[in-house]
């Protein structure tokens, strides 16, 4: 019997149910939440991927190569570097008759992670996507990444990329990602500020010797602005995984968090002395827009950011390798070429030919020189004209020396998506608000202790110690 | 046991059968199939889409809490309630509610105070009132992207024109978007700025449909203006006011577009509400267990805000 309902009481009648077994109303809802449970778990994730073959995403094709097979590319270079690369592949379309390559842009590596997530859902991949170096490894763990290993023949191997580069890009002796974009930071300074200054024309060797000019430099008049010597850039964490290195700490030993040693906490103290104590430093809304307009008179950026600010800035300015401290402390960043596992064989075939073209001859040599990423392909290592960029302007060439000491990142920042978004929030905690180094990378490596014991198993079983 | 018999009592007698229903015969059964038909025929598009695209995802939404998933694995792997207790106990998480909370009362509390303000200005119908209007209409409905890029501009301490301003001021800008301690009041100014215009304009309708007697007999009677306005047409604004107070706080709730353009969130979480840590958790940490379960957080929150608005603030509303 259902209750009844007076006015502003209601009694519920004491019914057999109520007393001790399910309810009518109970039981339907646990058939029902019985029905759905099996029901959710199909709709979510790829589920069996034996003989999988999602399909390409949609698109136009125009009709002169409609009879070819089309690939489809997701790309994060966006404004000029995409027009470089589409120079590349109408010149791949004159070169060849089978193929024909759609590259579909997107605002950011982020931008193509988030969309990939999603089509993997809607059961949809493109062919060949661009990844950052702190990206890729995360598909790899999710097994949708295919091995390259296989593709490689005599007419294009392994030794076609740079060796450092191509070794990030390998896990358990196979090639999961090859280099494309790829970039190391440089130490950019203002030569007016630092000659007016009485500084060398160079970047300082030790980030003690970084501290010490700029308490010289701090507060001088330039162009209308009163001079801070760095501008930090809180939204990229890459700088700081270089001098948590120089300073002899680390990010993670694996996938063992090493954020509090003496040397990693040092790093960060550092930066909170630059900025709060010496006044040297600040959080930059746009780090590079202040250098390049001379609010600031040094800036760690990336190699591919080198033209961008030859154009913008009106003064001259000089590049230099990072600042050491007890050790070197470059990191290498950028993008690369996977392809997507769950593809037909034609597409991925077709795919590999792409990535061979582009990295390649001249299409090599004219996106190196476009993009301003460092070269990562023998073609372009060894050419003329690159060589010809670097004698007429020495400040490109220094990006290709730094690698020498250039790593890649430390292994939690690759695998564990939560790193680098913990990583963001400990620096701005200390450049925005100055808080003590130690408790915020303290609280950083509790904070990501969920996150580290998610990737554990699947690290172990894909990558291994 | 108890049962209301004044309820039972009250229903109206059933009518006697008559001896041959009206429903029994057939043109009468043919004529309500085709009405159930009809209805069928305009309720089930809309019944489908609200419960693919409302109910549909709540209960996704709800099973994905229960589970360790980064959005491209094979399978959710069910971790029963510890998105919630990691979540609840994790300060963090209670930084982001505190942001949440100061954001929704901030924004509600002053757009709704400028609001009324203006209203009572442009009821005036002074000279200008309809350009102005329009002005301090238009954010509304200008793409809060666009808005956010141009405040960026503004709030710019070394080019923008907040510095202009403190300059003239004798003064330096502060670092808005970058320092922790102004990155909220900054994001607060522009959302106040883009929703005041809305309910401004709420709050005039109400007041032009407001009944002059009362107003007339309110001044026969001696009340001054702000008597006038706080003991008359405020109180005879409280079904707006209600209204609006259901639909602000919703829409602070759900505000993504200044964070997302203006501060991603930071500096070091100093703009991070609820709906930007959904957004994090999934698309930037590809955590989606713990984003789904602050969803659900976030959807029963606004069930219980909306639930005791219209139990206990309801009842002070004159209609």
């Amino acid at each position: 019997m259902p209750s009844t309902r007076s006015r502003g009481r209601s009694t519920r009648l004491r019914t057999p149910a109520s007393l001790g077994g399910p309810s009518r109303r109970q039981l339907l809802g646990a058939g029902l939440l019985a029905a759905g449970a099996p029901m959710l778990t199909g709709c979510f994730g790829l589920g069996d991927t034996e003989g999988l073959v999602l399909e390409q995403p949609g698109g136009e094709v125009p009709d002169e190569f409609a009879d070819r097979q089309r690939v489809v590319i997701w790309s994060a270079y966006t404004a000029h570097n995409a027009e470089v690369i589409q120079a590349n592949i109408d010149a791949f379309h004159a070169a060849q008759d089978d193929i024909y390559v759609e590259v579909q842009i997107f605002d950011s590596y982020e931008g193509v992670e988030s969309k990939l997530s999603a089509s993997l859902q809607a059961r949809q991949v493109p062919d060949i996507v661009v990844f950052s170096d702190v990206v890729w490894n995360r598909f790899y763990l999710a097994e949708v990444l295919e091995p390259l290993k296989g593709y490689f023949d005599s007419s294009f191997d392994t030794d076609e990329f740079h060796e450092r580069f191509l070794a990030e890009g390998t896990v358990k002796d196979d090639i999961w990602w090859v280099p494309f974009g790829r970039s190391t930071p440089l130490f950019y300074y203002n030569r007016e500020i630092f000659d007016a200054v009485g500084l060398p024309d160079r970047a300082p060797e030790t980030y003690t010797e970084w501290a010490e000019w700029g308490r010289e430099v701090t507060g001088f008049e330039f162009q209308g602005n009163t001079v801070a010597m760095r501008a930090y850039l809180g939204g990229d964490d890459w700088y700081f995984q270089g001098s948590i290195w120089a300073f002899g700490g680390a990010y993670s030993d694996g996938l063992d968090m090493t954020l509090t040693t003496d040397a990693s906490i040092a790093a960060l103290e550092y930066d909170r002395k630059f900025i709060h104590e010496d006044g040297s430093g600040y959080l930059a809304a746009d780090g590079t827009g202040d250098f390049s307009s001379g609010a600031c008179a040094t800036l760690l950026q990336s190699t591919g950011t080198l033209s961008g600010i030859k154009e913008a800035a009106t003064f001259d300015f000089g590049c230099g390798f990072l600042p050491q401290e007890v050790a070197a402390g470059v990191p290498t960043g950028g993008g690369g070429l996977s392809i997507m596992k769950y593809a037909s064989v034609e597409r991925k075939q077709a795919a590999w030919e792409v990535i061979k073209f582009l990295s390649t001859g001249q299409a090599s040599v004219d996106w190196t020189l476009g993009s301003g990423y460092v070269p990562c392909t023998k073609d372009a290592i060894e050419s003329d004209e690159i060589a010809a960029r670097s004698k007429e302007d020495p400040r490109y060439q220094v990006g290709i020396d730094q690698l020498e000491i250039a790593q890649g990142p430390d292994i939690a920042r690759r695998y564990v998506p939560e790193t680098i978004v913990e990583a963001q929030n400990a620096i701005q905690s200390v450049y925005s608000a100055g808080e003590d180094a130690e408790k915020v990378l303290t609280r950083m490596e509790k904070e990501l202790e969920p996150a580290i014991d998610r990737v554990r198993e699947k690290y172990e079983q894909r990558v291994g110690e | 046991m108890s049962i209301d018999l004044r309820a039972e009592a009250s229903r109206p007698a059933a009518p006697a059968a008559p001896t041959a229903r009206a429903s029994d015969r057939p043109a009468h059964r043919s004529r309500r199939r085709r009405g159930y038909a009809l209805f069928a025929l305009f309720a089930f598009p809309n019944l489908a889409l609200i419960a693919v695209f409302a109910y549909w995802p709540i209960v996704a939404n709800l099973y994905l809490s229960l589970t360790n998933w980064d959005f491209i694995s094979p399978e959710p792997l069910f971790v029963g309630l510890t998105n919630y207790t990691s979540m609840l106990a994790s300060p963090s998480f209670h930084k982001v509610l505190w942001v949440s909370l100061v954001w929704v009362v901030v924004v509600v509390g002053i757009s709704l105070l400028l609001g009324v303000l203006l209203a009572a200005l442009f009821s005036k119908k002074l000279p200008g009132t309809s350009v102005v209007t329009g002005i301090v209409f238009t954010p509304h409905v200008v793409s809060g992207a666009a808005i956010a890029v141009v405040w960026l501009f503004i709030f710019d301490p070394n080019y923008g024109l907040a510095r202009v301003a403190f300059n003239l001021l004798g003064a330096e800008s502060p670092s808005w978007t970058t320092d922790a301690n102004w990155a909220l009041p900054a994001l607060l100014i522009v959302s106040i700025w883009k929703g005041v215009g809305f309910v401004s304009i709420v709050y005039l309708a109400g007041i032009q449909g407001l009944p002059t007697d009362v107003l007339e007999a309110a001044k026969l009677d001696g009340a001054s203006s702000f008597q006038t306005f706080t003991r008359v047409i405020l109180p005879l604004l409280s079904p707006t006011t209600f209204f609006l107070v259901i639909t602000q706080t919703i829409g602070a709730f759900q505000a993504f577009d200044l964070i997302a353009v203006m501060t991603n969130g930071g500096p070091a979480s100093a703009t991070t509400t609820l709906s930007w840590f959904i957004y994090e958790q999934a698309f930037v940490r590809s955590n989606v267990g713990l984003s789904a379960a602050a969803g659900t957080v976030m959807f029963v929150l606004l069930m219980l805000i909306t639930v005791l608005q219209f139990r206990f603030v309801e009842k002070k509303v004159h209609y």
